[in-house]
């Protein structure tokens, strides 16, 4: 159902990509170059009628019925409609791929395998993390390093997914390393590992950051979401 | 020891240029693709991340020590980032190589304003396909990396700054 929805609106932008261009050349191909006379008249001369009109005058509409010119700065009803449909087939292309995304997810970190970890941080007095080593285990899986924007975000109560990967069922082990400014500016390097059972359901797993107040120290735990 | 092969090869790369112009290069493989992401340390010790400009022109050059062009177009990107600053152009000058020690003394003499990162991950060369010294890259305000020049003469600072100009109003 959601991918014939994929191919169906996949089909739709392309058919309206192809029809874009002859829609906005459609104007263009009005008859005026289709007679000899028109063909051999100069392209610089207004048509009859026109140049003898005084400026800012509004011409009567054709007599043969067809259709009038648009008022000055109001754009043609044509490039109107062109503009409409391409906000459909942009909101289109968005949503399109929003579902994509979910599918990608599902697909490729099922539920039964999926482990992911996030990293939050709170208050960070005692701490300015720098980057992160991720071992799970005995093999490194991430390595991020923090901008002190992504640090500020996580300060605002900002949490990071750094890791999404795929675990057999049983009991694994995780490692972090945080680097970073300790207290006095120090360089600071502290480690935190969990050993954790993996079940058939989706593990979720956060690294803390927390000041420790009464020693004056950062302190880093690692939080199994059950 | 580890660092002569990389001082030969970076020598290598600066002396492959010496024949052709810098124009832009139109082959280069990921025109019109989003620049891949990029982060390592800046020289003032915190963390650079290429896609944290959004939004924002960005230059990116990548440059070596023993690389003598590589001087001369940090200091025209100097130039062009002093003056277009305000107008949303960053620049960030990637060091690629091994040596670090050597390449932050290095760019500490430049003296440049603008970041230069050292210690940038071992892939960076290979994610922006860098085959010669200097290298810079545009990249518009989307994220799509726009224009491309390998090595620099100094005719070239007056096409950079078109080019940016350009990219800026969009």
């Amino acid at each position: 159902m959601r991918i014939s929805h994929i191919v169906r609106v996949a089909a739709c932008t392309l058919s309206a990509l192809v029809a874009a261009p002859s829609m906005a050349q459609a104007p263009q191909a009005t008859p005026a170059s289709a007679t000899p006379a028109a063909q051999e008249a100069p392209a610089a001369s207004p048509p009859a009628g026109v140049a003898d009109a005084p400026a800012g005058t509004l011409l009567s509409p054709p007599a043969d019925g067809s259709t009038p010119p648009p008022a000055e700065g109001e754009p043609p009803a044509d490039t109107r409609a062109l503009d409409e449909t391409v906000q459909d087939l942009k909101k289109d292309v968005v949503d399109l791929n929003k579902e994509l995304f979910v599918l990608e997810e599902e697909l490729l970190f099922p539920a039964n395998t999926q482990v992911a970890v996030f990293v939050s941080m709170d208050i960070g007095t005692f701490f300015a993390l720098d980057s992160l080593t991720l071992k799970i285990d005995n093999k490194e899986v991430a390595n991020y390093l923090y901008t002190p924007r992504e640090a500020e975000a996580l300060l605002k109560g900002g949490v990071h997914r750094v890791y999404l990967g795929n675990l057999k069922v049983g009991e694994h082990q995780l490692v972090a390393i945080f680097n970073g400014k300790g207290p006095n500016e120090t360089d600071y390097k502290r480690g935190a590992n969990l050993k954790f059972e993996k079940g058939v359901g989706a593990k979720y797993l956060e690294l803390k950051i927390t000041d420790r107040q009464r020693k004056g120290q950062p302190e880093f735990a690692i939080k199994d979401w059950e | 020891v580890a660092s002569v092969p990389a001082r030969f090869a970076a020598l290598a790369l600066c002396s492959l240029p010496l024949v052709g112009s810098a124009a832009d290069d139109k082959n280069y493989a990921l025109l019109g693709q989003p620049a891949p992401d990029l982060v390592a340390r800046g020289l003032a010790g915190q963390n650079v991340r290429v896609s944290e400009h959004k939004g924002e022109v960005v230059v990116v050059s990548f440059w070596s020590g023993s690389c003598n062009t590589c001087r001369q177009q940090l200091a025209a990107l100097d130039r062009i980032a002093k003056t277009y600053a305000s107008a949303g152009l960053v620049v960030i000058g990637v060091n690629l190589d091994d040596n670090v020690s050597r390449a932050e003394k290095f760019a500490r003499a430049q003296g440049v304003g603008f970041q230069l990162l050292i210690a940038a991950p071992p892939t960076t060369g290979s994610d922006y396909k860098v085959d010669r010294l200097p290298m810079a890259v545009f990249v518009d305000r989307e994220g799509v990396l726009r224009v491309a020049h390998r090595e620099f003469k100094s005719r070239d600072e007056a096409t950079y700054v078109r080019e940016l100009r350009t990219l800026l109003d969009e």
